[in-house]
């Protein structure tokens, strides 16, 4: 794998081909990351696809660059070494992002520019393939025993059918989020274009910042709360109301679900998606 | 998924990825010393638990392509003649990883470590290996240092300050404590990894 990583940063012209791979630190999880470190200020990230190919990630990486060049890393390349697709990206110097008084500001800014940016320039073409959002929420319905999800469906896929479909970073937790220059970074692109539905990210960043508790979101949402005005902004663009968009959270809830388990993710990621969606049911009386 | 064989769902079990990160193939010869989980990465794994009085097959020239001896010293009394034992099994050029216990970081006292396990500083690791004639030897530590670590991190300063200073930024320490000065001048003078819990030593037999 590190001979794959070398060949990459060698063709891309980082290295030359007798140079040694410079110091790097590696992270594993599913996929192999590499920081590489060669002299100099620069640094790059080389990722090497072991649980998935990495195509939707370069493409996610390329389209969210161009939009947002200060907050998504650069793609350099793309291609197959030692049979391992090896994506190089230009790494961005930042600390990981932790939600505190003063992030705060960092997040509500960060979020709104990047709600205001994937509308503008991630609509999905016509070919995009993306999850069904009406078997995510039949599956979802199957874990947990939820009779209700057919009226709901019918409700919800009514409200779906107004909205624009954009493509989706599909991972938008706050642990793929850093801070450079006291500006949000938006990392790991690896499920970008599975999911359409707009408003999914920011759910999935709102539903992070409050550790999946549905219950405790829900009273964030009721009261003039970072969550609320970040909603009520996003639904402002949508000429949609705040109470649509909790209406939809089932909806994100099982896209969400479908994406991890589909990806191998470890299976405490969707159970707290369904302890989340489980509680909507209680709260909203749609059992 | 890359197009090589894995026997196993690497979804679900990472445990010795750095191994095969280090690997040239998951098909090359492979020789096991302690339990490094490599059949859920190679397909070509030998195991065998006193290298000490191993011998490469002499019959058909055959020496192994990597031999990963995990935390054990593989009957050999020395760390020393760990290595030297390693060099005996491996082809010209194989690649030799060791991990095992930092000298500097004794088990709490709840914790017995095995007699078996090797310990020694980082400076000690990559001695040991230069003398056993391993050439390139570098060192990584495994963060957290369990049985499946989520990172593996060279101790060369530019990839180790990055890491640790990442790190310490995310701890959120106050300014003034003294916790957070010390740690941020470990980081400065690249001491941090070689007072973590253990290390990797990777080095290639000349």
């Amino acid at each position: 794998m590190l001979s794959a990583a070398h060949a990459a940063l060698v063709e891309l012209g980082m290295l030359s081909s007798s140079d040694p791979l410079p110091p790097f630190w590696a992270r594993m999880s599913g996929n192999l990351v590499l920081m590489t470190y060669p002299e100099g200020p620069k640094f790059y990230l080389v990722k090497i696809g072991i649980r998935t190919r990495l195509d939707r990630e370069y493409r996610g990486l390329s389209i969210a660059h161009a939009a947002m060049p200060r907050h998504v890393p650069e793609p350099l390349g793309l291609a197959t070494y030692d049979s391992f697709q090896v994506l190089v990206a230009r790494g961005i110097a930042h600390r990981q992002f932790v939600m505190d008084g003063e992030t705060l500001g960092v997040f509500e800014r960060g979020m709104d520019a990047f709600v205001a940016t994937s509308l503008a320039r991630f609509q999905a073409a016509p070919a995009d393939s993306t999850v069904n959002v009406q078997d995510a929420v039949f599956e979802a319905s199957g874990i947990f025993d939820w009779p209700g999800w057919r009226r709901y469906w019918d409700d919800a896929q009514r409200l779906i059918a107004t909205l624009p479909r954009i493509l989706q970073h599909g991972d938008l937790a706050v642990n793929n989020m850093g801070v450079a220059d006291d500006e949000l970074v938006f990392f790991d692109w690896e499920d970008f274009g599975q999911v359409d539905l707009m408003g999914f990210d920011l759910a999935v960043a709102l539903l992070s910042i409050n550790s999946f508790d549905l219950a405790q979101l829900h009273a964030r949402l009721k009261e003039d709360s970072l969550e609320a005005g970040l909603v009520k902004r996003c639904c402002g663009r949508l000429d949609k109301s705040p109470d649509e968009f909790f209406m939809l959270l089932p909806a994100y809830l099982s896209l969400f679900i479908k994406v991890k388990s589909a990806g191998g993710y470890d299976q405490a990621v969707s159970a707290r998606a369904v302890a989340a969606l489980r509680e909507w049911v209680r709260i909203s009386g749609a059992g | 998924m890359a197009n090589e064989p894995h026997p196993v769902d690497v979804t679900h079990d990472l445990r010795g990825w750095f191994y095969r990160a280090i690997a040239p193939s998951a098909s090359c010869a492979v020789l096991e010393v302690g339990d490094a989980h490599l059949g859920t990465w190679f397909t070509n794994v030998s195991h065998v638990d006193n290298l000490a009085q191993a011998q490469p097959d002499t019959a058909d020239g055959r020496r192994f392509d990597v031999v990963v001896i995990h935390q054990s010293l593989g009957g050999c009394p020395s760390l020393l003649g760990t290595f030297e034992s390693a060099s005996r099994m491996l082809r010209q050029g194989g690649t030799l990883v060791l991990s095992g216990a930092n000298r500097l970081r004794p088990a709490g006292s709840r914790v017995s470590r095995p007699a078996d396990i090797p310990s020694a500083t980082g400076w000690g690791y990559r001695t040991a290996a230069t003398r056993a004639g391993f050439a390139d030897v570098s060192l990584y530590v495994a963060h957290p240092p369990d049985v499946a670590p989520l990172y593996a991190i060279d101790s060369r300063s530019r990839s180790a300050r990055a890491f640790f200073g990442t790190e310490l930024a995310a701890r959120k320490l106050p300014a003034w404590s003294p916790r957070k000065w010390v740690l941020a001048a470990l980081i400065a003078t690249n001491l941090m990894p070689y007072l973590q819990p253990g290390f990797i030593v990777v080095g290639r037999k000349c």
